[in-house]
């Protein structure tokens, strides 16, 4: 057994003794009667502009003619006026300061270009796959200072964390997660906007990201303006505006959905020139 | 209105384990019945499909559930806090110190976020393998192997922090 394995049983002992005096209401089961009966009058109230949205209630039946039967669950309400599209349909290029990023969702690459500080000169590549067993397999290339190396981790985040994602616990900026963040609120829509010459629907979310352990915890609070296309829901551009000891700091990213040609799928052939160091071991 | 009686049952048999699971995953008592109320009303709307396999049914609710809840209070993080200071944790008063790093090591798992708090929920509170995690998560089993690699060492370092928990000295030794 890992060591991995030991600490999480471990942990899993203790949680389950630390709950063991955790017990349902003993009348769980009427006070569940009680909310399904408000849940569907809420409904009943709204019927009108939910009709397009049924969906028939299968347990719960109504034994009197009031007509609740019916009655759509207003989870189910659909706001998007078409499928939002799938980002494994397109190569997807993000542009941020001295940072570009290709994803190709269908087959799991990445590609991750960053430039010197004059913001011309490419810096630093590396490439990105996923491995058939859950790991990564990555190659990169040191263009300024000559180098590449290759390799494999079958456990890439063991033994370092990962900076602080800026959409940690909101949507991740892709047409299904904005999709159900703008059914159930996450996101606010803010209204139609036109960026780029595009018409867009600008939608908006706050959070607070927290940094550090311990007494050193420090948290953030961020705002997302994010800019999609009204029908997909494919992102074309973001900005996030962090709150630091009173300063404002914004990062906007803009985002282009590639279509996956042969050609435009040639960004991820990379090979190292042949007079540079090997340094994958 | 009535009630088919082989939900009541259902509601009999599991409401107590998936009311521990809501409460390891919000850390508060009164949200976790909650979120298994609306779980259990959405398995109840549902049960004509979910009578075949309501317990993955209505875990799936309470996990979808219980990130929706996180963003709602990360909207309103002004008004309510996420989760107790970490500075509560040194402030328990207890004699018994195994009931302190019970404690410790919840609190600990409240500051993970929702998706490794989900993982370590599911593979050592439930004991459930990688492939069962995966499929209740809706994620591949690489990424439940990835988060459950981040949210252990993230644990490690949190109980670290507290001298008194035998779990990461003895870990850390």
């Amino acid at each position: 057994m890992s060591d991995d394995d030991q600490f999480g049983r471990r942990l899993g002992t203790l949680l389950r003794d630390e709950v063991s005096d955790v017990h349902p209401a003993p009348d769980l089961a009427r006070r569940l009667r009680g909310r399904a009966k408000r849940k569907r009058l809420a409904v009943g109230a709204g019927a009108a502009v939910l009709t397009a949205t049924v969906a028939a209630v299968g347990l719960l039946v109504p034994t009197g003619p009031d007509g609740l039967h019916t009655g759509p669950g207003p989870d189910q309400v659909a706001v998007s006026p078409q499928a939002p599209a799938r980002t494994t349909d397109y190569l997807l290029l993000e542009r941020s300061g001295r940072r570009a990023v290709w994803t190709d969702a269908a087959t799991g690459r990445s590609r991750e270009d960053l430039y010197a500080d004059d913001g011309k000169r490419l810096s630093w590549t590396t490439i990105t796959k996923d491995d058939a067993d859950g790991g990564r397999r990555w190659l990169e290339v040191q263009w300024l200072l000559r180098w590449w190396a290759e390799g494999y981790t079958a456990t890439p985040w063991l033994g370092r964390m990962p900076p602080p994602d800026p959409f940690e616990n909101l949507p991740a900026p892709e047409p299904q997660s904005i999709s159900r963040a703008i059914t159930d609120g996450t996101f606010e829509v803010v209204g139609n906007e036109t960026v780029d010459g595009r018409d867009t629907l600008r939608l908006h979310a706050e959070t607070t990201v927290t940094y550090g352990s311990g007494r050193n915890v420090r948290s953030i609070p961020k705002k997302l303006e994010i800019w999609v296309d009204p029908h997909t829901y494919l992102p074309c551009r973001s900005i996030i505006t962090s709150t630091y000891d009173n300063r404002e700091s914004t990062q906007t990213t803009a985002y282009t959905w590639l279509e996956r040609t042969k050609e435009n799928l040639t960004v991820f052939d990379v090979t190292p020139p042949a007079d540079f160091d090997d340094k994958s071991r | 209105m009535r009630v088919d009686p082989t939900f009541e049952a259902f509601v009999e048999r599991e409401s107590t384990a998936l009311l521990r699971i809501a409460y390891l995953l919000t850390n508060d008592r009164g949200h976790a019945e909650d979120l298994l109320q609306v779980a259990l009303l959405r398995t109840a709307r549902r049960w004509a499909s979910a009578r075949d396999s309501p317990e993955a049914y209505v875990r799936k609710i309470l996990l979808n559930l219980s990130r929706d809840r996180v963003r709602w209070l990360m909207r309103r993080v002004r008004e309510r806090p996420l989760a107790p200071s970490h500075d509560g944790v040194a402030a328990i008063a207890s004699h018994d110190h195994r009931v302190t790093e019970r404690r410790q090591v919840l609190e600990a798992l409240a500051q993970l976020p929702v998706r490794q708090r989900q993982v370590v929920v599911l593979r050592y509170f439930e004991d459930r393998s990688v492939e069962q995690t995966s499929e209740l998560l809706d994620m591949p089993p690489g990424t439940v192997k990835s988060y459950t690699s981040r949210a252990l060492a993230r644990l490690r370092e949190l109980l670290a922090d507290n001298d008194s928990t035998n779990l990461a000295r003895a870990h850390h030794e």
